[in-house]
């Protein structure tokens, strides 16, 4: 077998140019994407801007001024008609409703804009702003009639849009948030008054909740997981590489002349899973090294967290090499072609689903039950758990599963290798 | 050009697997993104000490009831060993008429499900003090139900051609990215056969026949550009009749976009196997750069997730980007030819650069 392993050596060192370019692509890929999201797994959301027109077709003062009349026309005894009067002047709802929307928090998302409702529409249709959002003429009047009085059918607040964006969806929910407020708040009172409840009782609010933090936990950082996943995908292109170098040996017969010399079959394989797990660990090992002093990755991290770390390195390695040796295997039993494309899907649908073409985080909940059961994302899982905890408890519990992979992988390799006189 | 042509689709025939995984790889994304893919976030909450079971599902329905989020009640374990291993971003104790969030750290989401939290059990504690002096507390909660029925204030969104307004589809977006990238690398693999044919020798012999090398390098890039085509477009009927999904009103548009950004990556695989040597190189390195580009083009994020500059310059260079652009315009946002003109013409212009230079480099290297 170390004869073979010199000769496979030898070839990887024969096309010493391509390896230096898969070594240069992920730190340039690590470095784009660790620039392109950073704190993606921290904070996987983006900062939301959004102009938006308001135009008020309701005059509040008049509103007022016509509630009370109406108080006054519907022959109310006068103490009743000044305690509801107090109400409505207290809380009016188009106040309410602007207090809200230009609160500091609305307004670091939103710009608003007063308008009137031609220019509004104008803007709106040249994409100057984003949305509208539109009170009807006589809306105090309405809202005021509908929570005191029972009277009538309320008023509706109009958002008008053609874009159907993630910003506009916000503000929907920000509106939609004040108006199930504001309509619970006035069901709450008229219930009550019901029975016979004053109006002015507002409950004391216990304060509660709160936020407790878990100690001892690192939070990942983007380029920690960017190294991690990128590297391990290119580690496992070197086995994708190592299947490609066998289709030059089944062309020119150099199987079959192994054979010849009177070697075991599988000595040949033994021979290409050693030098890919050689040329892996090599890969990644450099890769994760630049980026670690580069990119100052793993900062004052101790003894054992490296000890844990190299250990999981070597796992991935040797992963890498069971799959070199699957997809040699393959190569030799079917047309070149097929075996490449069936390769190249294969890395494809685990890399995506182990979470290194794309932060796992941001795929759908069914991608990422499937994550673990990937050898890559196991590792990739288990490798994110080392570093936020150091637990060895969970360490074990991943080299576990992975050793299970391997064996199984290298179990099916050797099953399918061709063994003396098939070829 | 057509005996070649031919001559490709007798190859193909003979040992069609690679455009079929392909194929069936796209539809597989599409039947992924087309299940019911639950964008709100999924919370696990548990029980804290003294809370009965049926507390904890009250509170948990009535914090169902609106909101982005999803709560779901787990043990306690579970919850907070996916919260230390980091798989979710907190987790949720109910404790007798108050809460605590457990997580890592405060992240925007812990914000957004505080302040949620915060809204409901305000709420309720007010339904339930002014239940409290009520005398009947049922015939209060059934008088609020009623009321609720015929609210004072109501929110009416809509277009300003006055139909209704959709929100944002995330799923279709990633449906159209996948499936532009997977045509990506089948077509790439399509054009890498023809390298394979000038290593083996049978573009030599065709050379010498009455061919023309224009006519041989058709032959080529029109079966690719063939096969791209068809695989998206069966992606997309597929989405559209099996999976419901809704593709805007215009197929000529999106036609359009598809032939053309077929042609544009044909083109792009050309320069690529006019800059590598062997088909193994193209193999190895286009495998490894096709994947960044959906990533940069911020294919499978919200838009408005890239902001970097650097980024954003390098996205106008990729035919992906031109093309989700054109798609979701077309499809989401209705629009007509003249506001995807321009993703049209950079990614035509982009075509006709790749070939350019592409077949020169080619034809230059003398295999």
């Amino acid at each position: 077998m170390r004869a073979f392993l010199k000769k496979d050596v030898l070839v990887y060192w024969r096309d010493r140019k391509q390896n230096i370019f898969s070594l240069v692509i992920p730190l340039i890929l690590i470095v784009v994407l660790g620039l392109l999201l950073p704190n993606w797994i921290e904070n996987p959301t983006s900062t939301l801007q959004l102009k938006a027109a308001m135009v008020v077709h309701d005059n509040e003062a008049a509103g007022l001024e016509q509630f009370q009349s109406s108080l006054k026309s519907r022959g109310l005894p006068d103490e009743e008609a000044a305690v509801l009067f107090e109400l409505a002047a207290h809380s009016p709802p188009v106040s309410l409703l602007n207090d809200m929307l230009k609160s500091d928090q609305i307004i670091s998302m939103v710009e608003w804009v007063e308008l009137d409702e031609e220019a509004a529409l104008r803007r709106l249709q040249s994409g100057e702003i984003q949305a509208i959002v539109t009170l009807p003429e006589d809306f105090t009047l309405h809202i005021l009639n509908k929570t005191l009085l029972d009277e009538g059918n309320g008023a509706a607040i109009s958002l008008t849009s053609d874009d159907p964006s993630i910003e506009v969806g916000v503000l929907q929910g920000i509106i939609e948030g004040f108006t199930q407020q504001f309509n619970a708040s006035s069901a709450i009172a008229h219930a009550g008054t019901h029975s016979a409840v004053t109006l002015n009782q507002e409950a004391v609010l216990p304060s509660i909740g709160g936020v407790e933090t878990i100690e001892g936990v690192r939070v990942l950082t983007s380029f920690q997981y960017f190294t991690l996943a990128v590297g391990a995908m290119f580690a496992m292109y070197v086995a994708a590489n190592s299947a490609n170098k066998a289709i030059t040996e089944k062309r020119e017969h150099v199987f079959q002349r192994i054979l010849l010399s009177g070697s075991h079959p599988l000595t040949y394989l033994a021979g290409k899973i050693v030098a890919t797990l050689m040329m892996s660990l090599l890969q990644l090992t450099l890769v994760i090294l630049i980026c670690h002093f580069v990119l100052d990755l793993f900062p004052g991290y101790s003894l054992e967290f490296w000890l844990g770390f190299s250990l999981l390195m070597m796992m991935m390695c040797l992963i890498v090499a069971a799959l070199g040796g699957l997809f040699t295997a393959a190569m030799f039993r079917m047309n070149a072609n097929t075996a490449n494309a069936i390769i190249q899907a294969l890395l494809l649908i685990i890399g995506v689903i182990g979470g290194n073409f794309a932060p796992i985080y941001i795929l759908p909940d069914a991608v990422q039950q499937l994550w673990e059961w990937t050898p890559n994302g196991l590792w990739l899982s288990t490798m994110i758990q080392w570093i936020q905890q150091e637990s060895w408890e969970a360490a074990i519990n991943g080299m576990l599963g992975l050793s299970a992979f391997i064996i199984a992988i290298i179990a099916l390799s050797v099953w399918t290798f061709p063994k003396r006189g098939r070829i | 050009m057509v005996p070649v042509f031919l001559a490709q689709w007798m190859k193909e025939k003979r040992s069609p697997y690679m455009v079929l995984i392909f194929i069936s790889i796209s539809i597989a994304a599409a039947l992924l993104f087309g299940s019911n893919m639950d964008i709100k976030l999924k919370i696990d909450t548990f029980r804290g000490e003294g809370v009965t079971v049926e507390e904890a599902e009250r509170w948990i329905d009535r914090l169902n009831e609106s909101g982005a989020f999803i709560f779901s009640l787990r043990a306690e374990e579970e919850s907070l060993a996916d919260v230390r291993q980091g798989r979710s971003d907190m987790a949720v104790r109910l404790l007798k008429d108050d809460y605590r969030i457990i997580a890592v750290m405060e992240s925007t989401n812990v914000e957004l499900v505080q302040q949620h939290m915060q809204a409901v059990y305000h709420e309720e504690f007010r339904i339930m003090a002014a239940a409290s002096h009520a005398e009947d507390e049922l015939e209060f909660r059934e008088a609020m139900k009623t009321y609720m029925e015929q609210p004072p204030l109501k929110l009416q969104s809509s277009t300003s051609s006055g139909s209704e307004l959709r929100s944002y589809d995330m799923r279709l977006q990633l449906l159209f990215g996948f499936s532009l990238f997977l045509a990506m690398l089948t077509v790439g693999f399509r054009v890498n056969a023809m390298t394979a044919e000038k290593i083996s020798g049978i573009w030599n012999r065709v050379i010498l026949s009455p061919l023309t090398k224009t006519e041989m390098y058709l032959g080529h890039l029109t079966y690719s550009t063939l096969i791209g085509i068809v695989q998206i477009t069966m992606v997309f009927l597929l989405a559209k009749y099996l999976f419901g999904f809704s593709l805007g009103h215009s197929f000529g548009m999106l036609a359009m976009i598809v032939v053309l950004y077929t042609m544009t990556i044909v083109a792009m695989s050309m320069l690529f196997t006019g800059i590598l040597r062997t088909p193994e190189q193209f193999g190895a390195i286009f495998t490894s750069i096709v994947p960044i580009m959906p990533l940069i083009s911020g294919a499978y994020m919200p838009p408005g997730t890239i902001t970097n500059d650097v980024l954003l310059f390098i996205g106008q260079f990729l035919p992906l980007q031109h093309a989700l652009d054109a798609l979701i315009g077309v499809s989401i946002y209705e629009q007509g030819w003249t506001d995807i003109y321009l993703p049209l013409a950079k990614l035509l212009l982009m075509a006709v650069i790749f070939f350019g230079v592409g077949i020169n480099l080619v034809e230059r290297r003398r295999l």
